[in-house]
C-alpha cells in the first residue's frame, strides 16, 4: 500500500514535469505565462486534496466504521449467547419441569454467557480507550457498568432463588416473572450500547 | 500479603457447586463454608495471610452456592475482612467479578 502510494507520487510529479515539457517546447497551445501566486496555490492544493481523500481521509473514516461495526457485532453475539439462557429457562417451564441436567446445562450457558460478557466489556473499553471527551468516556463507563450489572443481576435471580434445591422440580410462575424482568434489562443495557456506538 | 492457605474448589470440594443449604442438597455453600472457606479463612487470618480460591473446572457457581458461602462469610467477618484476607483466581473474570459482588452486598436469606 505504502509502496503503491509512493508510486502515484511519483507518476503524478512525471506528469506534470512531462506536461511542463510539452508545453514549453511544443506549443500547441500557448499559455498565459504571468502566474499569480493564488492560482499556484490553488492548482497544488486540488491535487493535494485528489491525492489525500483517497489515501488519507477515506482509510481513516473507513477503520473508525469498521470497528464500530466490529464492536455492534459483539453485541449482538453476547446478547444471542445469554438469551440462550432464557430459552433453556422457558422451555422447561413450558415444559413444566426442571431436572438436574437441565439445571447443570443452565450453568454451563451462564459460564459461556460469562466468557462473552468480559470479552464485551474489554473491547468496549478497548475501542474507546483514546476517547477523551468527557460526556463520551462518562457514557462508555455507564453502559459498561449497565451491561455487567444488569447481566449479574440476571445471574443471582435465575441462580439465586430455589433453583438449585433439588426438591425444585418445576419452575414457579414467580421465578419466571422475575427472570423475564432481568433479561430485559440485560438486552436493554446492551442495545442502549448499540445504539451509543452508532452515535460517536 | 503473601498466601498461606489455598482451596481449588474442584478438586478440594466439587466440580457441581449446588444450593445455599445443606437441607436443600449435596455440594451446598453451607457446607463449603462450613467443611473448607471458614477454618483456612481463620487460619489465614491468624497467620496474617490470604487464602487463595482456584475457581476453575467447575461446571458453574449459581448464586445460591455463592451466597450460602462466601456471601454468609461477608455477613459474619465484614466485607473488608473477607476481602482483604481472600485472593481469587480463574480463568473466567466474570466469575470473579460476581463473587466479588456477592461479598460487597451479601444476600440476607
Amino acid at each position: 500500500m505504502k509502496t503503491i502510494r509512493i508510486l502515484v507520487l511519483i507518476i503524478v510529479f512525471a506528469l506534470g514535469g512531462l506536461s511542463g515539457f510539452f508545453v514549453k517546447n511544443f506549443p500547441f497551445i500557448r499559455w498565459n505565462t504571468e502566474v499569480k501566486i493564488y492560482e499556484v496555490f490553488q492548482v497544488c492544493s486540488t491535487l493535494f486534496i485528489g491525492i489525500a481523500i483517497p489515501f488519507f481521509i477515506k482509510k481513516w473514516i473507513e477503520d473508525k466504521r469498521q470497528l464500530k461495526n466490529a464492536l455492534i457485532e459483539e453485541c449482538k453475539e453476547t446478547l444471542t449467547e445469554i438469551k440462550r439462557i432464557r430459552t433453556k429457562f422457558e422451555g422447561c417451564y413450558s415444559n413444566n419441569s426442571i431436572s438436574a441436567s437441565d439445571k447443570d446445562e443452565i450453568l454451563i450457558l451462564f459460564s459461556d454467557a460469562d466468557l462473552k460478557v468480559q470479552n464485551l466489556k474489554e473491547n468496549f473499553t478497548l475501542a474507546f480507550k483514546g476517547e477523551s471527551k468527557i460526556g463520551i468516556v462518562g457514557i462508555k463507563e455507564n453502559t459498561v457498568n449497565a451491561i455487567n450489572n444488569s447481566y449479574i443481576s440476571y445471574w443471582k435471580t435465575v441462580t439465586g432463588g430455589s433453583l438449585m434445591n433439588s426438591n425444585y422440580t418445576r419452575i414457579d410462575n414467580d421465578l419466571l416473572k422475575s427472570q423475564k424482568s432481568d433479561f430485559s434489562s440485560v438486552e436493554k443495557a446492551i442495545k442502549q450500547a448499540i445504539i451509543f456506538i452508532h452515535t460517536i | 500479603m503473601k498466601v498461606t492457605q489455598s482451596i481449588d474448589i474442584a478438586k478440594e470440594f466439587s466440580s457441581k457447586p449446588g444450593a445455599r443449604y445443606k437441607y436443600e442438597g449435596d455440594f451446598s455453600g453451607q457446607l463449603f463454608l462450613e467443611s473448607l472457606l471458614l477454618p483456612k479463612f481463620d487460619k489465614a487470618v491468624q497467620e496474617g495471610g490470604k487464602v487463595l480460591i482456584i475457581l476453575d473446572d467447575v461446571l458453574g457457581y449459581p448464586s445460591s452456592f455463592i451466597s450460602g458461602s462466601f456471601g454468609k462469610l461477608s455477613i459474619d467477618k465484614g466485607a473488608d475482612q473477607v476481602l482483604k484476607h481472600l485472593e481469587f483466581e480463574s480463568k473466567n473474570q466474570m466469575r470473579i467479578d460476581k463473587i466479588i459482588s456477592e461479598i460487597q452486598n451479601p444476600k440476607k436469606k
